[in-house]
């Protein structure tokens, strides 16, 4: 039995048949959440923080309970209290809803896109644990819905339910979400992008590069099945691509023995090309947990603080 | 195309079924769920499309198949019109002439000459046809308004060595004119014989059965040519009697020479008088026991080449033996027997047939019973004991007895052999003399003979014939005289009276050579053919006669096999030459020669062929007898069997293809 499927480990909770048998997002990203947290024994680096920071000055928005009333009371000034975690640049999430999403093998438990909102629901809750402003983009070849980040009360459930709402179909572009992020955003913050990336990792690089001159942090979450790693195709079979709806006939020795290799190469090329605009690149497996994405993203952010 | 039984086409359903079937039983090819086919490289060996194709080739076959059975039970037919007729159509028929007389030089090829001209000159709107006039009429071109058709026929037309007779012609150009067509342009192209031409001036002349016609004779006849011919030959003392008939004007040196089996044997030279005859002779032939072919043939070419030569067929094959068992082998049976087979000669043989062997029916040596393929008892009442025994077991073997009554019958009860009760109170004396008062003309022994009413008998053994025997002859009084019971194996007459002058006047009278020898042919079961015929002639060979074998024609092929002899009761005789008819009771050689009519080239005069065409034309100006426009010439050409050929065809193909698909999809499951 792997380690991290005994009952007595709580990383059981991340894996995937396990967060599939839960009812909405709330539950599935609080279970993530909590499952990392209690994996990383609350470390104060990762958690939320009560260091005091700095104060600032009261702005309209800002949310009233972090008025420092003593000070107010000594100088009729209303400050706000700013502590270590709150001073992070908000995150966007974009997750990929095109048709390719959809796919889910007998070797998986979950689809593309279920493990795709999985991981994105996570984030979203661990990000406002964290006091950190925090919004959602689906898209395909179009952007499907978009809420900017923020930290109001409610954010989280208007961007679960977003998330729950998607469903997988269309063909990809990454170009016209990413601009819309740069175009949107003026501020420094995180964008956790989620895909596949059948895409070629030039037109990668020229997707993302806006954001990389506007100085936005990227991370790339690549999901892939695990037969998309290595296939189980004992004959030859007709292929159809779910968003060209084009079929080609491929045989089983090509699938066994070059398709992986290649797949491998792809996934090198893309972690090329997202190093290259200093950008993270995460491949995750949807037969596995969702610790490694999240361990990713709190690794990410500590390092941009 | 029309369908003889369109009600099948409701078969054309049954397509449906191979359709279901193939719906529900089809393989849906695999297409696999993938993300993307970004990665992917398409195999080079495109199985799924060679399976689908597979698959559609097995369902079109199957299709195809039960599209072709229902077709085939549909019974398509091809609606071929050989020429459409109407009331303005006239219908020519070119005639050929292709008899032996048309080898003569250039004749043939100057009847082609005319005939394409004939073809040439047709109006666009006329249809022809092409006919070889031999000894009948063949079809040598459909009915056609296709002149490449009717040249076609033309040039397949070759002058054989058959005689021709005009009346025969004109008769067969009757049957040829169809009831449909109202306007008859009879073309006959030939050399006109004067010997071809009927004693009746009237058979010249088509019936037409109320159909317009109009005969144009078109004469190839050159120049008076001259010919020679051998008119006959005959064997003579040993030798052979030739007869040579000039029809040149001047007397001319020809050169004769004979071949004995295939051996140069003489040749002589003589003087052949204009428009005359000359015989020769040719002393001391080396003939050889059995057939002899003996070839005559003139040396010098003339006109017709094919009546140079001559085909004459000698039979010495030695003459059978028949066995006479008599209990007074001096008596006057024997004598009047004796006298019958040494007189009786076989016309083509010129010697006897048979030869009579007498032996005492009391000392005579059972054993020796199987040499002899009939035998003679001129008494019945002498069989007795082992002698009646060994006869009926000689009869159960196949053999033949022509038995006799005599003194010895009279005391019979019971006639040995037939098995017939005698009539005792009815045994008749001297002076109540019978005469005979019917005759089975039917049968072989009888159907030639006459003069039975010359006959009287005096004396007879008087028997009820039983249900299943044959009365051949009876007497006026009813009683049989001539009787032949029915048996499965054997042959077996019996005659009721005797076979001296003591009980009828039968041996005295010339009818009992005939009589004897025919009884002789029926009992022995040969048939002797006439070994001289005319090429065009009918061989008759009588089943009866026990004739069946093979015949082989000149070139040594088998013109009829023994089933066919068996079946076909005649034969035309299309080549010269030696025909070979091998049977049981040996071998026959048949020499057959051209018809020496065909020798004379002299031609009918003009005038004559003037009053011929002038009295062959019908024309009336109301040409349609019924008033009705003329049908069109319709063939349907029904082609049900290639269908069915193919289905078959199509059905062995399925059943490799679909079990080859079946290995290869147990073969894909395994794997």
């Amino acid at each position: 039995m792997n380690a991290n499927t005994r009952p007595d480990n709580p990383m059981r909770l991340l894996h995937p048949e396990v967060l599939a048998s839960l009812s909405n997002l709330d539950l599935v990203a609080r279970s993530v959440v909590d499952g990392v947290m209690m994996g990383m024994h609350r470390s104060p680096n990762f958690g939320f923080s009560q260091e005091f920071e700095e104060y600032r000055q009261y702005a309209e928005g800002d949310d009233i309970r972090f008025i420092d009333w003593n000070v107010f009371a000594r100088s009729e000034r209303t400050y706000i209290k700013r502590f270590r975690g709150e001073t992070n640049a908000p995150l966007t999430i974009l997750v990929d809803a095109s048709a390719s999403m959809g796919f889910q093998s007998e070797a998986a438990s979950v689809s593309k896109m279920q493990y795709a909102k999985y991981l994105a629901a996570s984030l979203a809750y661990l990000a406002t644990r964290q006091r950190d402003a925090v919004g959602v983009m689906t898209f395909d070849q179009d952007i499907r819905e978009f809420r900017r980040p923020s930290s109001k009360t409610g954010q989280l459930q208007a961007i679960l339910h977003a998330l729950d709402a998607t469903e997988a179909s269309a063909a990809t572009s990454l170009e016209q979400p990413l601009q819309q992020i740069g175009a949107t955003s003026g501020k420094r913050g995180m964008v956790a992008l989620i895909s596949d990336f059948y895409c070629a990792d030039d037109s990668l690089l020229d997707a993302v590069k806006p954001l990389v001159i506007q100085g936005q942090d990227l991370i790339l979450f690549q999901i892939l099945d695990p037969v998309e790693i290595k296939p189980d195709f004992s004959q030859a079979k007709l292929v159809k691509d779910p968003e060209s709806g084009a079929t080609i006939e491929v045989s089983a020795k090509f699938m066994q023995k070059e398709y992986p290799a290649i797949m491998q190469s792809h996934i090198d090329r893309l972690k090329d090309a997202a190093g290259r605009s200093r950008a993270d690149h995460v491949v995750m497996n949807t037969a596995h947990p969702l610790n490694q994405g999240l361990h990713e993203y709190l690794t990410f952010r500590q390092r941009r603080q | 195309m029309t369908m003889l039984a369109p009600l099948f086409l409701l078969g054309l359903l049954l397509l449906a079924l191979p359709w279901w079937l193939h719906r529900i039983q089809t393989e849906i090819p695999e297409t696999e769920a993938f993300p993307s086919t970004m990665l992917l490289e398409a195999s080079k060996k495109r199985v799924h499309v060679r399976k689908q194709l597979r698959y559609l080739l097995l369902l079109a076959s199957r299709l195809l198949f039960l599209l072709l059975l229902v077709l085939a039970f549909a019974r398509p037919a091809l609606e071929q019109k050989s020429a459409v007729l109407n009331d303005d159509t006239q219908v020519h028929l070119i005639v050929i002439d292709s008899s032996a007389s048309m080898t003569a030089a250039g004749s043939i090829g100057a009847a082609r000459t005319l005939a394409n001209r004939l073809v040439n000159q047709l109006p666009g709107d006329s249809v022809a046809q092409i006919i070889s006039a031999g000894t009948t009429l063949q079809t040598a071109s459909e009915l056609s308004n296709d002149r490449d058709v009717l040249r076609n026929g033309i040039a397949s037309i070759e002058a054989s060595p058959v005689a021709l007779n005009y009346s025969a012609v004109m008769s067969g150009i009757d049957q040829l004119m169809q009831a449909d067509v109202q306007n008859y342009q009879l073309h006959f192209v030939s050399d006109f014989q004067n010997t071809a031409m009927p004693s009746r001036f009237s058979d010249l002349v088509p019936t037409g059965n109320g159909r317009n016609y109009q005969l144009n004779l078109h004469s190839t006849a050159v120049s008076q040519q001259g010919n020679r011919a051998i008119e006959s030959v005959q064997t003579e003392q040993g030798g052979l009697s030739i007869v040579v008939r000039s029809w040149q004007a001047e007397t001319a040196e020809v050169t004769l020479s004979v071949k004995v089996n295939n051996r140069p044997t003489q040749s002589t030279s003589i003087e052949a008088p204009g428009n005359g005859r000359i015989s020769a002779v040719f002393d001391q032939l080396e003939l050889e026991d059995g057939n002899n072919e003996v070839v005559v043939e003139i040396v010098d070419n003339d006109a017709v080449l094919l009546d140079n030569t001559y085909f004459y067929a000698i039979d010495r094959t030695p003459a059978a033996p028949v066995l006479l068992l008599t209990n007074e082998p001096n008596g006057r049976s024997a004598t009047y027997l004796g006298a019958v087979f040494s007189e009786a000669r076989d016309d083509t043989r010129n010697a006897p047939e048979f030869t009579l062997q007498t032996e005492n029916i009391n000392n005579f040596d059972l054993r020796r019973l199987e040499r002899y393929r009939w035998v003679i008892i001129d008494d019945i009442g002498n069989l007795q004991g082992d002698m009646g025994t060994a006869l009926n077991d000689y009869l159960d073997a196949g053999g033949a007895i022509f038995a006799a009554s005599g003194e010895r019958s009279r005391s019979l009860n019971d006639i040995p052999l037939l098995g017939l009760t005698t009539n005792n109170t009815n045994f008749q004396q001297q002076q109540d003399f019978k005469s005979v008062s019917h005759t089975d003309s039917t049968h072989p022994v009888l159907n030639s003979l006459k003069g039975w009413s010359d006959i009287t008998i005096s004396d007879h053994i008087s028997v009820e014939s039983g249900a299943t025997d044959q009365v051949l002859i009876s007497l006026d009084n009813g009683d049989p005289l001539l009787l032949e019971p029915a048996r499965d194996k054997g042959r077996l007459v019996w005659l009721a009276s005797s076979l001296d002058n003591n009980w009828n006047n039968l041996p005295l009278k010339p009818l009992f050579v005939g009589f004897m020898s025919e009884m002789a042919r029926y009992l022995s079961n040969t048939q002797r053919l006439d070994t001289q015929q005319f090429a065009g002639q009918h061989l008759g060979i009588a089943k009866d006669a026990g004739n069946y074998g093979q015949l082989i024609d000149p070139d040594g092929n088998k013109a009829l096999g023994l089933g066919e002899t068996l079946n076909s009761s005649a034969l035309q005789l299309k080549q010269t030459g030696f025909y070979e008819l091998i049977n049981a009771s040996g071998n026959q050689l048949i020499g057959v020669n051209i018809d020496p009519k065909e020798s004379d080239l002299a031609s009918i005069d003009a005038a004559k062929l003037e009053q011929w065409q002038t009295a062959a034309t019908r024309i009336q100006q109301t040409a349609s007898v019924d008033g009705q426009a003329l049908n069109t010439d319709r063939k349907m050409n029904e082609f049900w069997m290639v269908l069915f050929a193919l289905a078959v065809l199509l059905l062995i193909f399925e059943s490799i293809f679909a079990n080859f698909n079946l290995r290869q999809a147990a073969s894909s499951g395994t794997t």
